[in-house]
């Protein structure tokens, strides 16, 4: 079989687990897809709501500053916390079948994935109402997003690694992405906190991205190559070690399931 | 007749305690590092907001801004673990609801005890702060009592509804997620209503976390008197959603076998 063969079942495989976990993810739900455009939205509205009273000092294009950041986050929230319990979800199917494992995670990851574009649908709308300035920097917004989708990559990889040994390792994820929350100046601005935070934030290559899209996208400004750097560098790193962390495990893991 | 009552008692204790005993055993795979992660969180995220609003918030004219974060993440913990509890109280106790006869409301009344438990070891916590700002009890602080329970029958009766909601309507888990979420910005818990406008500030005043909250620190914290309104919020919130949760759970849990 030729390489471009591979690659296109490859692909198509993958597409058929996403559509699987779409379905599933949406099967007990109502509003059904409709919620993921819903929710963002409702979310940046009550937030606007009352931040825009508490903090007096005032954010430019507050609304979709936050909605940026929110939808980011969410997203990488969601594709780690799922892809978190893959291997053992999917225990049936690890044993009978001789699919390519890596393929499950990234399955959740692009799960995930779908799910924020929907959510950038009500976002375009924010984007256009308080006039971001629409640059030619919007066409590096693809590529940030690719780089942040593979780090989100990286981390699930080791996750669903991790908890196959670790069955507390949910609880800890989901209070970790919860604290992680208030250090990736969502919604405040990195000038209002102290040095040190500050400092720790700008390492947060999290934020890194968010910085970057927000800057693409609202601003139309471009980014100091310190950030730039800093995602590319961390995506690298994350990345490979994702792989290399589940192609050495991955067979060790099916005697824990 | 009292013997039937003492009888009814011991059983449902019993079922209580084992109740509890499988909710740690199954539960997200409870661990000892979660059962602990419950009790510190109040502390945790009280840490995590003065390291990030500290230099926002705290140059207002506030003594303590550490205690006064505690105060208001111990309580709205204390709810957003209760009633998230009790929203899976029904559904998730699906089998047991089938085969046994046990009365139906103790499966939420078992979820408000356990995390009434945790609640009472973050009081250790509390304390400790307490000690370690200076602040000596006073024979006013009785009076947190009352505001406890009254947060507790708030919850209950909360607990209840959305245990039947949960049965009839899965998307409620969503909402509740956002609602809580919206709520632990719309409680005051990190900043002071000072900065509200006025109109703003009597909004705030119909959320019963941030009343429960606000009389818990003007007795702490301030030492001082408490307007009665607060209160009576308080007392019609927790009273008002016991006796609806109440009926709404008497009425509905009958039917709920046929639907789950």
């Amino acid at each position: 079989m030729s390489r471009l063969e591979n690659i296109r079942q490859y692909f198509f495989v993958l597409w058929e687990l996403t559509k699987r976990e779409l379905k599933r993810k949406y099967a007990r739900s109502f509003f059904g897809i409709l919620w993921s455009s819903i929710y963002p939205l409702l979310r940046m509205i009550l937030v606007v709501l009352l931040f825009s009273t508490i903090f007096d000092k005032g954010i430019d294009r507050y609304p979709a500053y936050y909605f940026v950041g929110f939808l980011m986050y969410e997203f990488f929230v969601t594709a780690t916390s799922n892809s978190l319990t893959t291997l053992k979800d999917n225990r049936d199917l690890l044993i009978k079948s001789k699919l390519p494992r890596e393929l499950l995670v990234l399955s959740r990851v692009l799960t995930a994935f779908v799910n924020f574009l929907l959510g950038c649908i009500p976002f375009a709308l924010v984007l256009v109402i308080y006039e971001a300035n629409f640059t030619m920097y919007y066409a590096y917004v693809p590529i940030v997003l690719l780089l942040f989708v593979l780090f989100t990559a990286g981390i699930s990889y080791m996750l669903s690694i991790w908890y196959v040994f670790r069955r507390d390792a949910k609880n800890i994820w989901t209070n970790f992405t919860m604290i992680m929350n208030f250090f990736i100046a969502l919604f405040y601005h990195i000038t209002w906190v102290s040095k040190g935070v500050q400092a720790f934030i700008k390492n947060n290559p999290i934020y890194g991205f968010i910085y970057t899209c927000r800057n693409y996208l609202i601003y139309g400004e471009k980014v100091e190559m310190i950030y730039l750097l800093e995602i590319g560098i961390w995506t690298g790193v994350i990345f490979a070690l994702g792989i290399l962390v589940f192609r050495k495990y991955e067979n060790k893991v099916v005697v824990h399931l | 007749m009292m013997e039937k009552f003492i009888k009814d008692f011991k059983q449902n204790m019993f079922a209580i305690h084992q109740l509890t005993e499988r909710d740690k055993k199954h539960e997200n795979a409870q661990t000892f590092l979660g059962e602990l992660w419950e009790i510190f969180n109040p502390l945790i995220m009280t840490v995590v907001m003065v390291m990030v609003f500290s230099t926002i918030f705290a140059s207002d004219s506030m003594k303590n801004y550490g205690l006064f974060v505690l105060t208001g993440m111990t309580l709205f913990n204390l709810f957003s673990q209760g009633t998230t509890g009790c929203l899976g109280a029904i559904v998730g106790n699906k089998n047991l609801l089938i085969k046994t006869q046990l009365k139906r409301s103790i499966y939420v009344f078992q979820k408000v005890a356990l995390v009434f438990r945790n609640f009472l070891y973050s009081l250790i916590i509390y304390a400790f702060m307490l000690t370690i700002y200076k602040v000596k009890p006073e024979k006013e602080w009785l009076l947190l009592l009352i505001d406890v329970f009254l947060l507790l029958l708030l919850i209950f009766g909360l607990g209840k509804i959305l245990a039947i909601a949960n049965v009839y309507f899965a998307d409620i888990s969503y909402f509740y997620k956002v609602f809580t979420v919206f709520l632990i910005y719309g409680s005051a818990i990190f900043y002071q209503v000072e900065r509200f406008s006025t109109l703003l500030r009597n909004i705030i005043i119909i959320n019963p976390i941030y009343d429960a909250i606000y009389i818990a620190r003007q007795i702490v914290l301030e030492g001082n008197s408490i307007d009665n309104k607060y209160w009576l919020v308080l007392t019609l919130y927790g009273f008002g959603f016991y006796f609806i949760g109440s009926i709404i759970f008497n009425r509905l849990s009958d039917d709920i076998v046929a639907k789950l």
